[in-house]
């Protein structure tokens, strides 16, 4: 009894871990594009591995808070006051972070052209989210339909196997 | 209808149907050879009655005790919840969770949620929330009756 809610506790633990794993990737890459948008903009086609690192490892952390913490806004069914407020503060957190971090030489424009492109990403995310979901359902309650059907097939097979 | 019986000395035993048209008849008689007819004694306002497992719409476990949700009534089943679910899996009940067991024929529709999770939404109305765990099962299981349906 103790093994298995052992073994569900670790299994649940995998699970958020993947999950976050997946938003690092999401909102580290999104860091990334911006970052590199900046760089060609500037004429400079070298990224410092430094700052991919940092941006990694603030995905990573923010991931965590996302998920422990803030109740997994970007997955809310619709944006209100919380998930409004918790997308505001987590740009301004990778927004702070890429000033004290120094990614984009600490200019105040480009800091707040990323503060909007953080905006636009957790939307964004947000908004594929809800697609996602929206196709799972239909797929889901197609599935569904098919294995009722199903069961009534098969009967009907098992009916007409023989003559 | 005519009635054919022979006896076999090996093999398994075996029904077969030939039919001209389906009716209630020879649906029962179906039913009745995969073990479907079979009805379960439940207690409900102090008397034991008889209900098809097919009317349930999904089993509850609270302290301790297992409750059958039908669309009318409430009853009390002796059986534990881990029995009955092994049971009755071939006929479309599914572990949703440590203390719940759903009829998945008697699931009106399925939502997605977040956190790869899925709400079912019962013929009564009520709603069950699927946990990730869970909800992979059901996936797989309502995979294999699509599949099913393409073979």
């Amino acid at each position: 009894m103790k093994e298995s809610k052992w073994k569900e506790r670790l299994l649940n633990c995998l699970g958020n871990e993947i999950w976050i794993e997946y938003k690092a990737c999401l909102y580290s890459f999104c860091v990334t594009v911006f970052y590199c948008i900046y760089l060609v903009c500037r004429g400079v086609y070298f990224a410092s591995i430094l700052i991919m690192f940092e941006s990694i490892i603030l995905a990573y952390l923010m991931g965590y808070m996302q998920v422990y913490l803030l109740r997994d806004f970007d997955e809310a069914e619709r944006i209100g006051r919380w998930e409004a407020a918790c997308i505001v503060g987590c740009s301004g957190v990778y927004t702070l972070a890429s000033y004290v971090l120094n990614w984009f030489e600490r200019s105040l424009p480009v800091t707040g052209l990323f503060f909007i492109f953080m905006l636009f990403s957790y939307f964004c995310v947000y908004l594929v989210n809800r697609i996602r979901r929206a196709f799972d359902t239909r797929n889901l309650n197609k599935m569904l339909a098919d294995f009722k059907r199903g069961k009534r097939k098969k009967e009907e097979k098992v009916y007409e196997g023989e003559d | 209808m005519k009635l054919t019986m022979n006896r076999i000395l090996q093999g398994e035993d075996e029904v077969i149907i030939r039919y001209r048209e389906m009716n209630a008849q020879i649906e029962l008689i179906a039913a009745l050879a995969e073990g479907k007819g079979q009805k379960m004694g439940v207690m409900w306002e102090g008397d034991t009655i008889m209900i098809s497992p097919e009317s349930i719409l999904y089993l509850e476990s609270v302290d301790g005790a297992v409750w059958a949700y039908l669309p009318d009534k409430v009853c009390r089943v002796l059986e534990s919840l881990g029995t009955l679910a092994a049971a009755w899996s071939q006929r479309g009940f599914f572990r949703c969770s440590k203390s719940m067991v759903i009829n998945i024929y008697r699931i009106e529709r399925l939502k997605s949620e977040a956190g790869n999770r899925i709400r079912a939404y019962m013929e009564n109305g009520e709603q069950v929330m699927i946990s990730r765990r869970y909800a992979k099962q059901l996936r797989g299981i309502l995979k294999g009756g699509a599949d099913d349906e393409r073979e």
